[in-house]
C-alpha cells in the first residue's frame, strides 16, 4: 500500500503494484471514486499529495493499461475491456471522463461488437452529461419560479408592465420547455 | 453533584475497582499509534520459509489449478496403464498429523501421508467421492465460477449420501493439489460482516464499507475477486459476536476511533478468517479481538490466531498470528466490577475445553494468556462481552474499549 501521513493519522491507497494487476479498466475508476468521494475526508496537506500520486498512477499506469487492453491483438481482451468500459458508462459514468479520448478512438475498432460497445459507452457518457445539465436547468428553474411568484403578485399589483411581464414569463416557459424536451429525449 | 451520586447509588454498579478515564480519543491511544507506526516501519513482507516436516500448501490462480488437476489425472492414468492400479496419496488430516511451529507460531500439517488405492473395495467409495469433486473443481475453474458446499453436495446428492461426506472430500481435494480451499473455487456461504474505515473493490464494484448502513458489508468467500483499494484506519477490532457488532456499529464507533471492525458471528469462517489476515497483512495494522470470556471465546480467538486442527494445511493463508486478545479477559472481571449476577459458573464442558486450551502449547508459550486462563480456572466462572452493558449500553464503547486500548491492556 502507498501511505500518506499526516500528524498521528495514516491513509493507505492501493499501490502501483497492486493496481497494476488490476483489470483494465478499474484503476480509472479508482482514481474517479479517490477524488469524487475520498479527497475531501483527507486533509489538505495529503490531498495535495494523494492528487500528485493519483496523477503518477494515471500517466503511468492507467492509461497505458487501458490502451494495452483496447489495443490488444487479442479480440477476446478488447471485447471484455469494451464490456467493462459499457459497465461503468452504465452505472458510474463520472468516472469515464479521463478514458474519453481513448474510447472515441476505440469506437473505429476493426471488430464489430468492440466497436459498438465503445459507442455505446460514449452515448451513456453524452447522455450523462446531458442529465447533468438538465440538472442544473431544474436547480435554474427552481429559482425562476421562485422570482415569478414575485413577479405575478407585483404584476396583480400593476408595478409592472404588460410586456415586462410576458418578457419575464416568456423566459420561464422557454426553460421549462427545455427541460421537458431534454427528459422527452432521456 | 448530589443528583449524579444519586444516580450511581441507584444504578447499584460500583466500577471503582480500576480508574477508568473518560472521553478517551485517538491522541491518547500512544500505545497502540506506536505498535502501528512500528509495523508500518517494518511493512512486514517476511517470506513465509515452510518448515521442514510440514506440507506446503499455495494460493493458486485458475490456470495453475487447472494445470494441477490435469497433471494428477495424467499421472493416475499413467499408472493405470501401466500398473494396472493407482493409488492416490492424500496429506493425512488426521490430529496426530497436525504440528504447532513455534516460530511461525501457526498450526501446520506435517507430511504423512495416507494411501488410497482406486481399485481396492476398501476405498472405493472414498476415491469416487474424490474423483467426482475433482471432477466439479475442474468444471468450475475453467467457468471461472465458484460454488458452495451445499452445491457441490447437491451436484450428486446419490453419491455423496450425506454432507460430510462431500465436506471431506472437497479438504482431501484441496490437500491432494496442495492449494487452498479459495483456489478450488469451492466457498462456504457467506457468514462475516466487516464494517468501518475500509474501501475494497469487488470485481469491478467499489465498497465503501462505512456507508453500508449498520448492517455492515457481509464477507464475500468469493475473496480472489476482492482487493484493498483505500483505508485511514488505525486498527483493526474483531469482536466474537454480532451482538457487541450491533452495539458497536449503532453507536458508528469506526467514526471517532479509526478502525475496521469485522465479526465471524461465532466461531469463524474460512471468508472471515481470510478476509481478517488480507487487511491484516496488506494494511499491517495493529489488530485486536474482543471475546466471550469463557473457554470457547478463548478457543475462537485460538482459530483467529494459528488457524484451526481441521484447517491446518491452510493455515498460512487464514491465521492472524500478530493478533491481540484485547478481552474480555478474566481478570476484567473483577477490575472493571462485572456484578456477580452477570458471572455464569462454568459447566462440564467449559472446564474440559479449558484444560484442553490450557495444554495447547501455543497457550503454554504464552504466560499472560495462560496465566488469564488459570484464573479463569481458578475463579471457575465466565462472563459474556454483554455483561459489560451491566455499566449501562454505552459501557463497552465509551468506556471498556477505549480504556483497554489505552492501557495496553491485552494478551
Amino acid at each position: 500500500m502507498k501511505i500518506f501521513r499526516y500528524k498521528e493519522r495514516i491513509f493507505q491507497l492501493a499501490d502501483k503494484t497492486m493496481i497494476e494487476g488490476w483489470n483494465a479498466e478499474m484503476p480509472l475508476l479508482f482514481i474517479g471514486y479517490i477524488r469524487e468521494k475520498r479527497m475531501s475526508t483527507y486533509p489538505k496537506p495529503v490531498q495535495k499529495e494523494v492528487n500528485a500520486y493519483l496523477d503518477d498512477v494515471l500517466e503511468n499506469s492507467a492509461i497505458p493499461m487501458l490502451l494495452t487492453a483496447i489495443n490488444n491483438e487479442d479480440v477476446e481482451i478488447r471485447k471484455n475491456v469494451a464490456k467493462s468500459i459499457v459497465d461503468v458508462s452504465e452505472n458510474n459514468p463520472s468516472m469515464l471522463k479521463i478514458a474519453l479520448s481513448h474510447m472515441e478512438k476505440a469506437s473505429n475498432d476493426k471488430n464489430k461488437e468492440v466497436a459498438t460497445a465503445m459507442k455505446k459507452a460514449s452515448k451513456n457518457y453524452q447522455k450523462y452529461l446531458k442529465r447533468l445539465k438538465t440538472a442544473a436547468k431544474r436547480k435554474e428553474l427552481t429559482a425562476l419560479r421562485k422570482k415569478m411568484d414575485e413577479i405575478d403578485t407585483q404584476f396583480a399589483e400593476g408595478k409592472i408592465s404588460d410586456n415586462d411581464y410576458i418578457k419575464e414569463q416568456k423566459n420561464y416557459l422557454k426553460l421549462k420547455r427545455e427541460i421537458e424536451l431534454a427528459e422527452e429525449v432521456d | 453533584m448530589a443528583k449524579k451520586s444519586i444516580k450511581k447509588r441507584k444504578s447499584n454498579v460500583s466500577i471503582a475497582s480500576k480508574n477508568l478515564k473518560t472521553n478517551l480519543t485517538m491522541e491518547n491511544f500512544t500505545i497502540l499509534r506506536s505498535m502501528l507506526k512500528k509495523n508500518l516501519q517494518e511493512n512486514k513482507k517476511m517470506e513465509f520459509v515452510q518448515p521442514s516436516g510440514t506440507i506446503q500448501i499455495d494460493d493458486v490462480n485458475i490456470e495453475e489449478g487447472i494445470n494441477r488437476i490435469n497433471k494428477l489425472t495424467q499421472e493416475l492414468c499413467d499408472s493405470i496403464l501401466y500398473n494396472g492400479s493407482a493409488v492416490l496419496k492424500i496429506p493425512s488430516r488426521s490430529n496426530k498429523n497436525i504440528i504447532y511451529d513455534q516460530t511461525l507460531d501457526l498450526l501446520l500439517l506435517g507430511n504423512k501421508i495416507t494411501s488410497k488405492n482406486l481399485l481396492s473395495l476398501i476405498s472405493v467409495i472414498d476415491t469416487t467421492r474424490l474423483m467426482r469433486v475433482l471432477e466439479l473443481v475442474y468444471e468450475l475453474l475453467s467457468k471461472d465460477i465458484h460454488a458452495t458446499k451445499r452445491e457441490i453436495f447437491y451436484g450428486d446428492v446419490n453419491l455423496f449420501l450425506d454432507q460430510k461426506n462431500s465436506d471431506a472430500s472437497i479438504e482431501d481435494v484441496s490437500t491432494l493439489l496442495k492449494t487452498t480451499r479459495n483456489s478450488t473455487h469451492i466457498v462456504a456461504s457467506a457468514k462475516g460482516t466487516a464494517i468501518g474505515r475500509l474501501r475494497i473493490k469487488d470485481k469491478n464494484d467499489i465498497i465503501d464499507l462505512e456507508g453500508l448502513g449498520s448492517g455492515g458489508w457481509t464477507i464475500s468467500p468469493m475473496l480472489d475477486n476482492i482487493e484493498i483499494l483505500e483505508s485511514d484506519a488505525e486498527f483493526i477490532l474483531v469482536l466474537e459476536k454480532d451482538a457487541a457488532m450491533i452495539r458497536i456499529s449503532e453507536a458508528r464507533w469506526w467514526r471517532k476511533y479509526p478502525c475496521i471492525i469485522l465479526t465471524g458471528k461465532g466461531a469463524a469462517d474460512m471468508a472471515t478468517r481470510m478476509f481478517l489476515k488480507r487487511i491484516n497483512k496488506v494494511l499491517n495494522l495493529p489488530t485486536f479481538a474482543l471475546m466471550d470470556s469463557d473457554p470457547y471465546g478463548h478457543y475462537i480467538y485460538s482459530v483467529y490466531l494459528r488457524g484451526s486442527k481441521r484447517l491446518s494445511y491452510e493455515s498460512p493463508f487464514l491465521a492472524t498470528p500478530n493478533m491481540h486478545l484485547l478481552g474480555v479477559l478474566s481478570k476484567d472481571l473483577a477490575e472493571y466490577n462485572i456484578p456477580d449476577n452477570c458471572r455464569i459458573p462454568m459447566n462440564k464442558q467449559d472446564n474440559k475445553r479449558l484444560d484442553e486450551m490450557l495444554n495447547e502449547e501455543f497457550v503454554k508459550n504464552n504466560r499472560r494468556w495462560c496465566n488469564d486462563l488459570k484464573l479463569m480456572k481458578k475463579l471457575k466462572v465466565k462472563a459474556e462481552i454483554q455483561a459489560l452493558s451491566a455499566h449501562g449500553f454505552e459501557f463497552l464503547t465509551e468506556t471498556y474499549l477505549p480504556n483497554k486500548i489505552e492501557s495496553g491492556d491485552w494478551i
